[in-house]
């Protein structure tokens, strides 16, 4: 068995080695840089970060297109596959040294080598002359499954409004803030790869991911003058009805009742080689406890502020981001279902990263220091105690940095080693589930490949 | 009459060569114009390329008269390509494709802006 196993890992690894020559004969760019002719370096920085043209085309429902590809008839797809290795500072038998998916699932759950962590496949790009999509199909290693991944359809047009222009659009997505164009924000935030098997902190707004693919909504938004950029969205749950498609392939396990509205306003300014941006954004969300739309639902409220600043100055790249999460709990379902200690509860979170890159001719070289934190009320019953993922008193609290260090070859393909350092997790640095096991223990190691086609 | 016609196939040697050499340089050029700049600047370079309507302000229209006013006017398209400006990316190009471009945009657009 181990040996068929073997032979299924050199196979892999072989085919991602064919992928690597062949791909860049033959699909020589991700679908976009084919559409627009251009290189992957006019929209990202280090992608997916984006520069103003890459903000610009986003906007513009990825849509701007050379005379040849607008006539196309194949459809605009890419692809990606993520490769991956996680290392606990002090494991206990939690990761298994199995490579996913090819355990069983239970194992592949936690296994160290991840080969696939993930594999997608893109349609990116443009439908017709205003509308576009980026839209995601991807096969979890892990859990060994395939669903419906991020998805923004797109419709833009662009008006002269007095010296300057005037964006408007829609989107139909299935996630709070894919469809925003800066770092600063959930979605498309630090860090953009992480380990889908490393214990993390229990703790997280709404926001912050929890409703990704449990949901679908449609959004309309506006871009004066590259400086004022306002949006609107409204939600429903994704587990039935009109939105269900949007969810493909997932079951959700957070169920929403009713529309949950989302908004999102942001200054910018771009001179010379600068770009600045400051923002708000937020929503209001009635979510069902367990999982299923019976009885009361609890109620969150999330609003948050971000900033990104951009230096670009080739071959200098450099970014700055953060954002600040607050997130009103109201538990009118759990607390009298005996699920949460207190009727109401608040939770803060704030990120910061800050990125340095150099564009040599070997590829592109740099990295990233990142810092998080989230603070909360103390909830025994929220957050009990539990061997790693637990709380022995009852403290959502954690906070820590994040070194990553990534070389991006051939515009294509980036490789990462990230570490992450705990100082505090699920409420305390020593002893923090209960069961004797230390902040620190769950340092984590994760070296990535990530291949686009 | 000997001597004129070797005389003249000399110049020719010499002229048709760098003739030749300037029309590749020329198609590069336009081919390098074509794939990098049309999105914005357009074909005819007059900024009324197929992103145009996104941007503020808008891309540098290339035809009009005062673009070329600029002394150092090859050393800023240059400047430009290498390193972007506002929403306009930077370009890796080597210096030899960055001139292409200039002297495509120059044979080109100058003409049409006088």
């Amino acid at each position: 068995m181990a040996a068929v196993k073997m032979k299924l890992v050199f196979l892999c690894t072989a085919l991602c080695a064919l992928l690597l020559v062949w791909a860049e004969n033959v699909f020589a760019v991700p679908s976009f840089a084919r559409q627009t002719g251009m290189d992957c370096t006019a929209c990202h920085t280090v992608w997916p970060e984006l520069t103003a043209f890459g903000r610009t085309f986003k906007l513009e429902g990825y849509t701007f297109s050379t005379e040849s590809e607008s006539g196309r008839w194949y459809p605009p797809l890419a692809a990606m596959f993520q490769a991956s290795y996680t290392s606990l500072k002090h494991n206990n038998g939690i990761l298994h040294k199995g490579v996913a998916p090819f355990d069983d699932t239970e194992q592949s759950a936690a296994d160290k080598t991840n080969m696939p962590q993930q594999a997608s496949l893109f349609y990116a790009g443009r439908i017709t002359d205003h509308l576009g999509a980026f839209s995601q199909l991807t096969y979890d290693g892990t859990a060994n499954e395939i669903a419906l991944d991020n998805t923004d359809i797109r419709y833009a047009r662009s008006f002269p409004a007095g010296d300057n222009q005037l964006v408007v659009g829609a989107t139909i997505n299935n996630s709070p803030t894919v469809e925003d164009i800066w770092s600063s924000t959930p979605v498309w935030g630090f860090p953009f790869a992480s380990s889908a098997v490393a214990p993390a902190p229990a703790a997280a707004a709404l926001i912050d991911g929890g409703l990704g693919q449990q949901v679908g909504g449609l959004g309309v938004y506006a871009s004066w003058a590259n400086l004022l950029y306002g949006a609107v969205s409204v939600y429903r749950t994704a587990d039935h009805g009109i939105t269900r498609p949007l969810a493909a392939g997932v079951s959700p396990d957070t169920i929403t009742d009713g529309a949950v509205p989302y908004w999102r306003l942001a200054l910018s300014r771009q001179w010379d080689r600068h770009s600045f941006e400051v923002g708000t954004y937020g929503l209001k969300a009635d979510v069902y406890p367990g999982g299923t739309d019976t009885d009361t639902p609890d109620s969150f409220t999330d609003y948050a502020f971000d900033a990104q600043y951009q230096f670009i100055a080739a071959p200098h790249l450099f970014n700055l981001s953060g954002t600040w999460i607050h997130e009103d709990q109201d538990w009118d379902g759990s607390f009298p279902a005996g699920g949460a200690a207190n009727p109401s509860d608040t939770l803060k979170s704030f990120k910061m990263n800050a990125g340095y890159f150099y564009r040599a001719h070997i590829g592109t070289i740099g990295g990233y220091l990142g810092y998080f934190s989230t603070e909360g009320d103390t909830d025994p019953l929220l957050y009990a105690p539990d061997p790693v993922d637990g709380s022995r008193n009852g403290s959502p609290d954690s906070n820590g940095f994040i070194l990553q260090a990534t070389y991006l070859w051939k515009e294509k393909y980036q490789f990462a080693l990230q570490y992450t350092i705990y100082d505090k997790f699920n409420g305390a640095d020593k002893n923090y589930d209960g069961y004797g096991r230390d902040a620190g223990d769950n340092n984590t190691i994760y070296l990535l490949a990530w291949l686009m086609f | 009459m000997g001597k004129f016609l070797l005389f003249i196939l000399c110049i020719g040697a010499a002229i048709v060569p760098k003739a030749a050499v300037a029309a590749d340089q020329n198609d590069e050029g336009k081919e390098l114009y074509r794939q990098k700049c049309v999105m914005c600047h357009g074909q005819e370079g007059n900024g009324e390329g197929p992103a145009r309507a996104a941007f503020s302000p808008p891309p540098t229209d290339f035809t009009a008269p005062q673009f070329w006013q600029r002394k150092d006017i090859d050393q800023f398209i240059a400047t430009t390509v290498k390193n972007g400006h506002g929403s306009m990316p930077a370009f890796e190009l080597p210096p030899e494709n960055i001139q292409a471009i200039t002297d495509y945009m120059t044979h080109a657009f100058r003409q049409a802006s006088q």
